[in-house]
Order: structure tokens, then sequence, then C-alpha cells
């Protein structure tokens, strides 16, 4: 487990010892693992992370509603099977006319040259070394994909029809996320170890900024990560992840900003903030300050 | 270490099987094969130190955050059990298995309650006693409104109550004889069958049933409806029908899973029954608010959302406009069934009323079972229009 952390920090993340004893069990035990957490907390990161580390490819699935199996798994190539067809028409009359030229006709058609390969099927049968496979916000597609999820990643092998089944000779590391936009179902979740990972510690968030933005000045940057801690105990309708407060203190390095002046902050303030609603009420100017400059001043009171 | 070896091994099985045990009454949906996972697991975790151990097997076991919170708790006291009695055969008289039990006899989700230490002060390492309350709690029970049971003319009414779901063409597209497009993988697949291309196929959009929320206001203004509007929705479910749904009064309360019950009697005894607030004043526009906070981002995408209220707000008018807005952009559309507007010379004066009207998709009377079968049915057609 400390190979694992320590291999993740190499790599440049911080991962806490729950999430590394995760991914340890996920690659000895050869499960998939299913990451949840709120926006911008890391879950992507895993696996670009855990592919660098492990030395491996990084195939990716980007999940949407309505993604069916051609664009996941495989798709014929039918321009080139029609051309083919005629091709041979063209060139070997006689031989496609008899049974025994139709039949291999029809087997050259289906060959893995006509075959477009998928992420998923990338994934099992890889031309190289077994490669992580990210499955990202699973939550996005919809339940006929996750039924066909199922199957791919209990046996790791996949039918098809014209072609016979293709087994995984070495299982792919499998990291599924999640934004929690809905319940993945459980028939899912039961087959994949899980782990939620919530928002950082004020700690390991100023390590993550640090790592990630080291010009930014040490104060500036304690200072940026003690206003995201606050701005997550507001009533907000998203709630800025560590994405956003890495993005924020990006910017602020760009501006040359050498601490947080109130002017600043709440030009900047887009990078945490992304919804207007959100904006609006924490720069509303009712009666006495906006929201932010009395957060601004609960951090310069604590740094007194 | 190998004579050692065998009688420890048994002693951790049967400790685990135990542990299961418990975790399956407290909730948990842990089977064998979890319990083989779990076994697995262990064979490559460092037994010696506590924290892999309970990090890895929670990664087995648990499935929701709530779950992860629930999980560490009994883990903590089934840890202090064991260091207490040795023989693994009692744990199921325990407090953990206790607990459980008592949950079993109050139905519904467990209710955590961590003693001991301030909030937030505790430490992993800290006392923490797990206790499990059911139901409400005295000070909640205010009304006590109860259910009383369905009449026959009701029962008769939702069962001869024939819905269909709101369809929606779906982005997701399928072979279809009436397709709208040229489907080219079909048409080689079927030209093989025969030796030739002798049809085009053709794929179109398939069809999705169109999830709504429903927003039940039950304030005291709404009494004579809010049961007539329970037995529709159960009705709904009944009919595998896609929805969530929600009663506000002063408080939002999520009766999705009461609907789950089979029989209507029991379903909407619960659904009152979880709602402490039944028959109260009206704070619509804070219970969007909770509701957009809360579930806005699991429940809302791709729905549609019905508010059943009268609109009369008890606080600010112009808030509860505001949050009606803020439910559109993240819902595919709102609609308002109102049983006050049934009346020929209902115009809605006063401002709650009004300012709810603009900022929805549709308003609807609702004041009697045929009033909300054809606005279901408006809803029908609006989305099978919609895309």
């Amino acid at each position: 487990m400390e190979a694992v952390q320590g291999a993740l920090r190499r790599e440049g993340y911080v991962a806490e010892a729950s999430l590394a004893t995760a991914i340890y069990l996920t690659l000895a035990l050869e499960r998939p693992l299913f990451l949840e957490g709120e926006p911008g907390v890391g879950k992507t990161e895993v696996a670009k992370v855990l592919a660098d580390a492990l030395a491996r490819p990084l195939i990716r699935l980007q999940c949407y509603e309505g993604i069916d199996r051609q664009s996941a798994l495989y798709e014929w190539n039918f321009p080139k099977q029609m051309l083919h067809i005629r091709l041979a028409e063209a060139f070997a009359g006689e031989a496609v006319q008899g049974e025994g030229g139709r039949r291999r006709l029809e087997e050259d058609l289906f060959s893995r040259e006509f075959l477009l390969r998928r992420p998923l099927l990338a994934a099992i049968d890889p031309e190289g070394p077994a490669p992580v496979l990210l499955i990202d916000e699973v939550d996005r597609s919809d339940e006929e994909f996750e039924a066909f999820l199922l199957e791919l990643l209990s046996d790791f092998q996949v039918t098809i029809p014209e072609m016979g089944t293709v087994r995984a000779a070495e299982k792919p590391v499998v990291i599924l996320t999640s934004n929690r936009t809905r319940e993945v179902h459980d028939a899912l979740k039961r087959r994949c170890l899980y782990h939620w990972i919530d928002y950082h510690s004020f700690a390991k968030e100023l390590e993550i900024v640090m790592g990630k933005v080291p010009h930014l000045p040490p104060q500036l940057a304690a200072r940026v990560c003690q206003f995201a801690q606050k701005l997550r105990e507001e009533p907000l309708f998203k709630k800025p992840g560590v994405a956003e407060t890495l993005h924020w203190a990006e910017a602020l390095l760009a501006l040359g900003a050498r601490q947080l002046e109130p002017q600043l902050v709440e030009e900047t303030l887009g990078c945490l903030l992304k919804y207007r609603d959100d904006l609006e009420m924490m720069t509303a100017k009712g009666e006495g300050s906006p929201e932010y400059r009395k957060i601004l001043q609960e951090i310069e009171m604590l740094s007194l | 270490m190998n004579e050692k070896g065998e009688p420890e091994a048994q002693v951790l099985v049967s400790n685990l099987l135990a542990f299961f045990r418990g975790l399956r009454r407290m909730g948990f949906q842990v089977g064998r094969s979890e319990f083989f996972t779990a076994l697995e697991a262990l064979r490559v975790l460092p037994l010696e130190e506590e924290g892999p151990v309970r990090e890895g097997l929670r990664a087995v076991v648990a499935r929701s955050p709530f779950q992860v919170r629930l999980f560490n708790v009994a883990w903590r006291q089934y840890g202090y059990l064991l260091v207490g009695i040795r023989a693994p055969g009692l744990a199921s008289q325990t407090l953990l298995a206790s607990t459980a039990r008592l949950r079993a006899r109050w139905k519904g989700m467990p209710r955590v309650v961590w003693m001991g230490g301030g909030k937030g002060e505790a430490g992993p390492g800290e006392e923490g006693l797990l206790t499990i309350r059911g139901g409400q709690s005295p000070s909640e029970s205010l009304k006590g409104g109860g259910w009383s049971p369905l009449t026959r003319q009701e029962r008769e009414e939702m069962e001869a109550m024939a819905l269909q779901p709101l369809w929606r063409r779906s982005r997701r597209r399928k072979t279809h004889p009436k397709g709208d497009e040229w489907d080219p993988s079909a048409t080689l697949r079927r030209s093989l069958q025969k030796g030739e291309a002798w049809e085009l196929a053709r794929k179109g959009r398939i069809q999705r049933k169109e999830r709504t929320v429903w927003i039940c206001d039950v304030s005291g203004s709404m009494e004579p409806y809010s049961r007539m509007v329970l037995r529709f929705l159960h009705t709904l479910h009944r009919r595998k029908i896609p929805l969530e749904a929600f009663v506000v009064s002063t408080r939002l309360t999520r009766i999705t899973p009461a609907l789950k019950e089979g029989d209507a009697d029991r379903a909407l005894g619960e659904a009152v029954g979880a709602a402490p607030d039944w028959s109260g004043g009206t704070r619509l526009a804070r219970g969007l608010k909770a509701l957009r906070l809360e579930w806005g981002h699991r429940v809302l995408r791709g729905a549609g959302v019905v508010l059943v209220t009268d609109g009369l707000e008890g606080e600010d008018p112009s808030g509860l406009r505001e949050e009606a807005a803020r439910l559109r952009r993240w819902a595919r559309w709102v609609v308002w069934l109102n049983p006050a507007s049934a009346g020929p010379g209902y115009r809605p004066l006063a401002r709650g009323p009004a300012s709810l009207q603009k900022a929805v998709d549709g308003v609807w009377p609702a004041h009697n079972w045929e009033a909300l079968v054809s606005a279901w049915e408006k809803m029908q057609t609006m989305v099978a229009g919609s895309l």
C-alpha cells in the first residue's frame, strides 16, 4: 500500500491511505474500481496517474446518454467491406460465384481487418500490454449501457457474433467514475470495489496546490486553500472541487497576485463558481459587504 | 507458525462471517460473492494492520457514502466486541446485531447517532456508539395525521386507470422497419442471410419513458387534495412509470421509497408517516430550494417536474417564482397542477400564484381524479411532441 501511495505521489497525485488501499486491492484482485465523489475531487486523475505509474497505456471511454455498442465496443467498417465485395466481384468473378468462394469472401469480410475497435474492445484485446481502462462518468450513460457493462466487467470477454469470442489474455485495470448525478445500479456496483472520494482536507488540498502550481507563493497558496475550504461551507448549488481551486491558483499566478485583494477575488471568482446563481449569491451587495468579503475577512482573522 | 496458521484462519473466517451477518442486518446487501471477495482481499492485505484491512473490506462492502460511514461505525463496534469476547458465535447476540434487529422492526433508513464526543471532534479512534432510531422522533410527531384506509370506490378508481407512460423519443437509435435513417450494419447483416442486399434496413429513434419528479404541496390548504394526489402517484408507480415523489409543507420529504410498497394502504400510510409536517404551513419556495440543493443533481436532470400546489405561499412569493425558474433551467419542463384553478372564474390574482404561473410551461387544473388523468394526458402530448 505504501508502494502504491508512493508511486502515485511520484506522479504528483496525493492519495489518502484508504484510496491507496482500494487501488492496491484493485490491482491485487483484478477487480474494477468504482470511484464516486463530487465533481472535481480528482476521480479521473486517479486513472491517468495510475496508467503513468504502471507504465501502461490509458484507454478512456467517456459515457453519455445514448452511448451504444457501436461507439463503445466495436463496429464493422462498412464502406471498406462494401468496397471489398466490389473488388472481389470485379477481379475474381468466378471465385466469388461458387459456394466455397462465397464463404471465403464472408470470412474475409468479417475479419479483423474490417473491425473498427472502439475503447472497450481495445482494452480487452490490446496490441501491447493490458491497459488501464477508464470508464468516465458512468452515471451519464443510460441503463442499457450499464447492463452491457455488467457482462463485460464480470468476464472480460466479448462475443462478436460474426467472429467469435474475444477474451482478455491479461485483465485490464478498470476504473469507473461517477458524479452521482443518479444512482448507478447495484448490480454494477457489486462487481466493483467501491471508494468514495470526499472533498480534501485543508492540509491535503494545500499539498496538491503546492505540487501542481509550484511557483505560487506559499502564503498565497495557503490563503487560496482556506478560501476554497470556507466557500464549501456555503449553501452553494455546486461547491468548488480541487480542480477549481487549482484553476484559481493558476489564474492568480498568471495575474501575478501577491495576496488576495478583494477586487482581484471578485474578478476571478468565476474560476471557483461556475453557476450564475452561486456567483450572484456570493457577490450580491445587499446590506453590508458581499459574502465573499466576509470570508476574506475571516481568513485574515485566522492568519493573524 | 504453520501449526498456529490453521486455527487462526478459522477464527478469521468465522469472525468475518459474523461481521457480515451483522452488516446484512444493518441493511447492507452482502452475499456469498461479497464474502469470497472479502476473503480474497484479506489474503492480499497486511493482516497485522487495522487500517488497510478496514479500508479494504469497506471497498468490497460499501456502495454509497452513507454506507461508508455506517461501515466505519459497525467496524469499530465489532472491534470492541471482539476484544471483549473471544467466541465469535456470540456476535449475533450483540449490540450491533440487536440494533440491526431494531432497525428491521422499524422500517425506513436507520438514523445513526454518534454518542459521546462532540460533533466533528471525534477522531477515527474515538469512542463511538451506534444507536439506531426508527420512525419519527417524538418532537416531530406533530399532528399524527394518519391514513384512513382506501374506500372501495377509491380502489376501483385506481385499478381502472389505464395510463401510458410519458413516451419520449430518445437519441438512441435502433434497427426499426419504419426508421428514418439507413442502417448499414443491419443491411449488410441481412444481406449475408440472403446472399444479396434485398432491402435497405432502417433505424430510428427508440421511445423512452420520461421520468417525472412530483413535488406535492401537502400544507393545510391542500388537505382535500393531497390524498387523491398520493393515490394517483401510487397508481403511476404500480404501472411501472418512473417517478420521484417529494412532499412539501414546511419541509421537504422524499416519499419515493414509501411508494415502492405494493399495497396502496401501507405505502400511502408510510408516505404520510414519513412527512412529519403533514398539513402544516406552506414554505414551498424553501422546499424547492432544498430539493435543488440536495437532490437537484440526482433527480432533476432529464426529468420533467410536476408541481402540485395551490400556489399560496406563506413566505415571500417572489422567492417561489425564482425557485421555479431555477427548476425550469434544470429540468426538461415544469408544469403546475393547480387544484384551485378548477372554478370557472378562477384567476391567479394573489401574488404567489400569479408569479408562479409565469415561470412554468403549463398550468392545468387538478381538482378531481378526471382532471389529474387529463393533465397526465396533456403531459403525454407535450413530451411526445418535444425534441
